[in-house]
């Protein structure tokens, strides 16, 4: 299975990090799409099969949990597995967003390894679903 | 009360040495690339299947600009001694030899404080956050680690990718009481690791 | 936690994110000497904690840190460098208040950068020095204890 991934955050300098984690991360990636807020975010899902969504939370104009309430009101596909990526770590946040249905919660700041290790636990997950 | 363990293995004829800022690749299977005795310094293991190779590195130090005056004696090529030049070079040959890094299995040993708070304790944390910044340069994630600590290991590696590591702890506690910090940063850190340590036994 | 624990918790969030977003040891210095140009980042939060942050980190500081956080070089005066700034601000933030409050609600503001440093009430510095240079981070309540609400 070669994912379409979709990187949610507003700051460039930790769409690159991810960016590359994932490209040397011998992930099945076939694309790996950046959105910069909420609304480009919602675009690219609109326009382009995502398989996957890396999002952080904390961003201008509309939060990640915002978006990821508005993705999963679509009629067409709204079920789209993610991660949350986000320098909150507090308990209530991470509960919040297991509960909107997050595979994992990587809090920040975070290594290339752990990324790499989540993403493979939430594919391991998705295909098991499947 | 941690204790000593007995962590020799018997030499074979053709086991190649790695000592202090070298670097050996092998692709011989019926011997072994050795490393003895790591405290602050730090082993890259690499095992390139495709090329059935195997390449141990051992480096001392992070980075040439800050710690080449430090050397006791001048070396006629410390490329390997440090992370800094030794961490690319050993990517660079191993390129040479037709692998990519995804072909690669690469893992960390080493890095660990000495029994009391001194320079040896403040060089394996500095030998560690090189050796991370240069693989992340070099585009590589490691497979498995041992690190940190205050453990002295020894590593042993074969062309085939078998891989034996083994700690001998110090008898002395640790001098200062682990903090609620350290503590949670430390497990935490094993946490979000999820990588095994490599003890693997052929 | 008490809101004596504070200015622990700082240095060991600081640390932290250095070492795992930079691989970059950070110093706890007394004092530091004056930056001819530093970057300056401001993160404003709300919620059961109220308040701001500043980080001001030299610029080859920035530049250095940059290149590492990224795996490639950084020009000192490139934006990724600001942006650098901008995250770890907002890293340390998060990862600082997560460690006071771990039940806190927040509402954590993206990162500005800005010349203006922030009040001097209330707050709590810290100084840093990494191997590429100098780290200076403040905070700032707007209530006095930082357990308000826990």
């Amino acid at each position: 299975m070669s994912l379409r991934l979709l990187i949610v955050d507003d700051s460039p300098v930790m769409r690159l990090a991810i960016q590359r984690t994932i490209q040397i991360s011998g992930l099945p990636v076939e694309s790996c799409m950046t959105a910069e807020h909420g609304n480009a975010a919602l675009s690219a899902v609109r326009d382009n099969q995502i398989d996957f969504m890396l999002i952080d939370l904390n961003m201008p104009e509309m939060s990640g949990g915002e978006l990821i309430r508005r993705i999963k009101q679509r009629p067409e596909r709204p079920q789209i597995p993610f991660i949350v990526i986000s320098a909150d770590a507090t308990a209530t946040r991470m509960q919040e967003m297991f509960d909107l249905g997050a595979l994992a919660y990587i809090p920040k700041p975070f290594s290339p390894g752990t990324l790499r290790y989540e993403m493979i636990k939430a594919l391991e997950r998705v295909n098991a679903r499947n | 009360m941690p204790t000593a363990i007995q962590e020799q293995e018997p030499e074979s004829e053709g086991d190649i040495i790695v000592g202090p800022g070298d670097c050996r690749f092998s692709t011989d299977q019926s011997c072994r690339l050795i490393t003895r005795g790591l405290q602050s310094c730090i082993a890259i293991a690499v095992h390139a299947p495709k090329l059935a190779t195997a390449a141990l590195l051992r480096f001392s130090l992070p980075g040439v600009s800050l710690h080449a005056p430090l050397l006791a004696v001048p070396q006629r090529d410390d490329s390997w001694m440090f992370a800094e030049t030794a961490i690319p070079l050993l990517f660079a040959r191993l390129r040479a030899m037709g692998a990519a890094n995804q072909d690669l299995s690469v893992y960390a040993i080493g890095g660990s404080a000495g029994p009391k708070a001194d320079s040896t304790s403040v060089t394996g944390k500095s030998n560690e956050l090189a050796m991370r910044r240069f693989l992340w340069r070099e585009g590589v994630l490691l497979n498995g680690e041992d690190t940190g600590g205050m453990c002295s290991r020894s590593v042993w590696l074969d062309a085939a990718g078998r891989i034996i590591v083994r700690t001998q702890s110090s008898a002395a506690p640790p001098a200062v009481h682990p903090s609620r910090f350290t503590e949670a940063y430390q497990s935490e850190r094993k946490a979000t690791i999820g990588i095994q340590p490599c003890h693997f036994a052929s | 936690m008490p809101a004596t624990d504070a200015p622990r918790t700082l240095k060991y969030t600081v640390q932290q994110v250095l070492e795992t977003m930079c691989f970059s040891e950070a110093l706890p210095a007394s004092d530091l000497p004056p930056e001819e140009c530093v970057i300056g980042a401001t993160v404003s939060f709300g919620g059961t904690l109220s308040g701001r942050l500043r980080v001001e980190i030299s610029s080859f500081a920035a530049s250095r840190l940059a290149s590492s956080f990224l795996g490639q070089d950084v020009a000192v005066g490139s934006p990724l460098a600001e942006h650098t700034v901008c995250e770890l601000g907002n890293v340390i933030c998060g990862r600082f208040l997560s460690l006071l409050n771990p039940s806190a609600h927040l509402n954590i503001h993206p990162p500005i950068t800005s010349e203006t440093p922030i009040g001097d009430a209330g707050l709590i510095w810290q100084n840093f020095r990494a191997d590429a240079g100098s780290i200076r981070i403040a905070f700032q309540f707007d209530s006095t204890n930082p357990n308000q609400g826990r």
